[in-house]
């Protein structure tokens, strides 16, 4: 085909003339912005106006607040306030840390309102086997679980993990003694020596997991319930 | 501090605000020197009749644009460089969607297939993301650039050579990355994954490709520059930009980089994909139904608008996150203005279409388009409404985004690139596709299973946002109650496949010589174009 | 519009404009302001682990950046204070993320810090929630007949303990566990400004 090459000439093809008489124009609007187009464009600019200035304005406001929150955590926002407000309202140091240990090794599970999950995590509110001797809990603790466990007449297969290596007597010692008490719960503390001696006594055993909660009642002879109607996990 | 930012963003808004006014009054005055009438090039331009126009079923209507000299305005190397790019775009469309699909099952069928580490949802996921943008969306968007550009400008394209050999590397820099990640090479950034390194290769396909296409635009035969080739010149300029810089390793650090990381995301979005899309359907939408559309000064403000206000939306993505409250509210507030544009586009093409509802429900090809133009509308509302900040609340970190980014990516832009494929490749080829029953099996689906996709996962999505935000509830919750709108997602999505396999076939059948040409026609020409060009 | 260079031109303006106010003004206050006296680097098997939470894609269902307690109850979940842009200060890439299909996991280390229940966690994440839908990692870990010398082996629970052998942590594992403990931004916040605080007039500081 050929080129011309460019110049300041339309080129177009056909019967084009528009540029014959720029201010010829038959096919135009005199305006060609449709009015409500502009009203929503207004509106929207006053909104934005608006946004700016308040979210701007509330910005101070929220970094101050940050400061305020970290502040009351003590220098030290642990990441699971509801339990440590549980606990602090309490006023006793020793549950205090219990809850915080039990925010950041328990609660992920057995949630911080002790409920456990449905079906899959036991409750630890009302659970008889927190609320029995404290050996049980204790050794519960140290060797984890695996095998089916009855609570509140739910049978839960799950698998707890074995703790003893992650945690010391003392923090065993605090987490119960606020496990215990927390809820409905109104079982005794637990002291760290009372965990030594337990542990002392299943040197043998400690990385084996518990075989359900069958292996618990025959070991530590806990009062039996009444069974329950099926085996099977109630919702 | 707070004062100067509070003004700076002040500044930023009232800028805008300035451009938007002068534009507004621009158009209002007839300032700008064209009418109506440069409405009409694309018809001028072709000595192609108004009327209803469908080459993918009317042999008639299979015939290269040309000259008033009768000369075809792309020559057999050009039309090799675009039914390549096409053909690969097709290609990456399945492959892409394949592996979307088996991201999609594992998130209901956790345990499937995780045997090796390149099979795991996180490299599925980030590799299908990287094969439909970069492979079938940006591919298959040069290829139909390379197509309407040197139409709408009536002048060849220069350079195919070098288009064809950036087509080449290109497509190899996007078989490149899209191993690489499923390697577990990555750079670690959404929309970002290809390593830089593959990048770079990336970018020189790019420019190979970008060049004639700008140098063609440059030497147009047409005073007049047509509503489409704005949004593809802004988009050429744009895209490279926005690739080399968020690409340049190692200046970036922690949230600084997730600044420039979702600049460069959403940009991708609106300133490349949405004008392919928006571009295309300014051409296809007329040439199609035969009719030139609304208002073109109002496009005016749907071009500019788009511009100012959608570069500056890409930290509504951090909403509620670590970078300062000033830059997120800026990108809210301009979030909210790309009504503007949106609305501007709507009353442009909508209108055609929906005045012309004969033609809509005669031809698929413009049924593709038509819709794809319907989503661009919903999606940009959409995507107005969820970065207000009482909306993003719900919808940020849940698959409600998920369906709003497939709504915007898939329902705009891919359906105006089938819509595309359809009227474009007869044209070139000058035969009609082989199996017209595929084109409807293509459509149905992918609408049908898009519907599925879209409604499930949004439903899906603001449930999940709403537990998430009730602390009573177990966090669990939100994750568990998503399950059966993931089963539903993928069911919508293989349908999507599905119909990509339909589309696939017809390509590949086409491609390989198959399809009635026109009568009148007779000659071999067509078929040996096909093999590589005439000799 | 019917001139070549102008259109390029003023598009290249417009986005540079942008680039402006959403890169460089913001990138400056953020990497000028001073890191946290809590914040320390990642050590190298903790960057080595953050390769591979990146390579395996963590990120498209974690986010790291807990909201404020005016937006929504991420502290109350565990997940942590509100983060600000200094909390990520040795982050390269970032991983912000975008979606919580899993929990959000900047403080994940502080949450759980059992490195046991990790392991368990990535080889069947089924073993420990029975409807999780994250996937499992088979290909972190060995199945050996018995454990050598310095392994560590996988608690498992019985159903899913391979019959007759122990599952061992390969050192993929072990360097992602080590970074997904290092993860623990429960010091002081510093730089409270340097996050979106736009939801402060929202509600009542908690």
């Amino acid at each position: 085909m050929t080129r011309t090459p460019k110049s300041d000439f339309p080129k177009d093809f056909g019967p084009a003339v528009r540029d014959v008489d720029e201010n010829f124009d038959p096919y135009e609007q005199s305006n060609p912005i449709p009015w409500p187009l502009l009203a929503i464009a207004g509106a929207l600019v006053i909104w934005g106006g608006a946004t700016l200035y308040f979210d701007l304005a509330a910005a101070p406001q929220g970094a101050a607040d940050q400061v305020t929150r970290t502040a009351q955590a003590n220098g030290t926002a642990t990441p699971a306030p509801t339990v440590e407000e549980l606990a602090s309202a309490k006023a006793d140091q020793f549950t205090a840390e219990g809850a915080a240990l039990f925010g950041d090794y328990c609660a992920t599970c057995h949630q911080p309102n002790g409920a456990g999950v449905r079906g899959a995590i036991p409750p630890l509110d009302g659970s008889r086997y927190v609320t029995a001797t404290s050996e049980v809990p204790i050794a519960i603790l140290l060797r984890g679980i695996a095998g089916p466990i009855e609570v509140k007449d739910v049978v839960y297969d799950g698998r707890m993990p074995t703790l003893h290596d992650t945690l010391s007597n003392d923090q065993i010692a605090r987490i119960l003694t606020y496990v215990r008490g927390a809820w409905s719960n109104s079982a005794g503390a637990v002291t760290s020596d009372q965990v030594q001696t337990v542990r002392a006594g299943l040197t043998d055993t400690l990385n084996q997991p518990w075989q359900g909660g069958s292996a618990l009642e025959a070991t530590f002879d806990i009062p039996s319930t009444p069974a329950s109607p099926t085996a099977e996990a109630k919702p | 501090m707070t004062f100067t930012i509070g003004t700076l963003v002040l500044v930023s808004f009232a800028v805008s605000l300035a451009a938007l006014v002068v534009l507004i009054w621009a158009i209002s005055k007839s300032q700008m020197r064209f009418t109506q009438e440069d409405a009409r090039t694309i018809f001028r331009v072709e000595q192609r009749d108004e009327g209803l126009d469908d080459p993918s079923v009317n042999a008639d209507d299979a015939t290269q644009p040309t000259d008033a000299g009768g000369h075809a305005y792309h020559s057999p190397e050009s039309r090799r460089v675009i039914l390549f790019m096409l053909g690969m775009a097709t290609l990456w469309l399945i492959v892409g969607s394949t592996f979307g699909l088996i991201a999609s099952l594992k998130l209901h069928l956790p345990d499937w297939l995780n045997g090796s580490a390149p099979l795991t949802f996180g490299r599925m996921r980030a590799m299908h993301l990287n094969l439909v943008i970069y492979g079938w969306s940006s591919v298959g968007g040069i290829g139909l650039a390379l197509w309407l550009l040197p139409t709408i400008f009536a002048t060849p394209l220069r350079f195919p050579k070098l288009a064809l050999a950036g087509g080449i590397i290109m497509n190899l820099a996007v078989a490149c990355g899209a191993a690489a990640i499923g390697m577990g090479w990555t750079d670690g950034l959404e929309w970002l994954e290809i390593p830089w390194q593959i990048d770079i290769a990336l970018a020189i396909g790019l420019f190979g490709l970008l060049i004639p296409l700008l140098n063609t635009a440059y030497h147009r035969e047409v005073h007049h520059i047509y509503v489409t080739g704005w949004y593809y010149l802004g988009a050429m300029i744009w895209f490279p930009i926005l690739f080399l810089v968020a690409n340049i390793p190692g200046i970036n650090v922690g949230a600084q980089q997730a600044t420039v990381n979702w600049w460069f995301a959403h940009n991708v979005l609106g300133l490349w994909l949405t004008p392919i899309g928006v571009g295309a359907a300014y051409y296809l939408l007329p040439r199609m139904i035969g009719k030139p559309i609304y208002s073109y000064r109002l496009s005016l403000l749907g071009f500019w608008a788009l511009a100012l206000f959608y570069s500056q939306v890409g930290i509504h993505h951090l909403i509620g996150g670590p970078v300062p409250t000033w830059v997120v509210t800026l990108s809210v507030v301009q979030s909210i203005m790309m009504f503007i544009p949106v609305i501007a586009v709507a009353i442009n093409q909508h209108t055609l279409w929906m005045s012309n509802l004969p033609a809509f429900r005669a031809s698929v090809p413009l049924r593709f388009v038509a819709i794809g133009a319907l989503m661009y509308t919903a999606a940009s509302f959409q995507g107005s409404l969820e970065a207000l900040r009482s909306v993003n609340s719900v919808t940020h970190f849940t698959h409600y985004t998920v369906a709003h980014a497939h709504l915007g990516a898939y329902g705009f832009v891919s359906l105006i690139l089938f819509g595309g494929f359809y009227y474009v490749v007869p044209r070139l080829v000058e035969r009609v596709w082989p199996m017209t029953m595929l084109i409807h099996v293509h459509f149905w689906t992918v609408v049908v299973g898009f519907a599925i996709y879209f409604v499930s996962l949004s439903i899906g999505g603001w449930l999940q946002g709403l537990a998430m935000l009730d602390p009573a509830r177990d966090w669990m919750e939100s994750m568990e109650l998503t399950k059966p709108y993931l089963i539903g997602r993928s069911i919508g999505g293989s349908l999507m496949v599905l119909g990509h396999v339909a589309f696939a076939i017809n390509v590949l059948a086409m491609l390989s010589g198959r399809g009635a040409a026109r009568v009148a026609v007779l000659d071999p020409t067509a078929a040996t174009a096909l093999a590589g060009g005439r000799k | 519009m019917n001139r070549f260079a102008p259109l390029l031109l003023l598009s290249a303006a417009i986005l540079a404009f942008a680039t402006v106010f959403l890169v460089i003004l913001p990138g400056a206050e953020i990497r000028t302001a001073d890191i946290p006296a809590g914040l320390q680097p990642y050590t190298e098997q903790e960057l080595r682990g953050r390769t591979e939470y990146v390579s395996l894609g963590c990120v498209y269902c974690h986010s790291q950046q807990p909201r404020a307690p005016e937006q929504g109850p991420d502290g109350a979940r565990g997940w942590g204070r509100p983060s600000t842009a200094s909390d990520y200060a040795y982050d390269r890439p970032h991983l912000l993320g975008t979606m919580r299909t899993g929990p959000a996991l900047l403080n994940i280390g502080a949450r759980m810090p059992s490195q046991a229940w990790h392991l368990t966690h990535l080889y069947q994440p089924r073993a420990i929630n029975p409807t999780s839908i994250m996937p499992n990692y088979p290909f972190l870990f060995d199945v050996k007949a018995q454990a050598n010398a310095g392994d560590v082996t996988v608690d498992l629970p019985p159903e899913e303990q391979p019959a007759g052998s122990v599952v061992v942590a390969r050192s993929e594992a072990l360097d992602l566990v080590a970074y997904l403990l290092s993860l623990d931004r429960t010091y002081p916040v510093a730089h409270p400004e340097l996050r979106d605080n736009g939801y402060a007039d929202k509600g009542a500081t908690q």
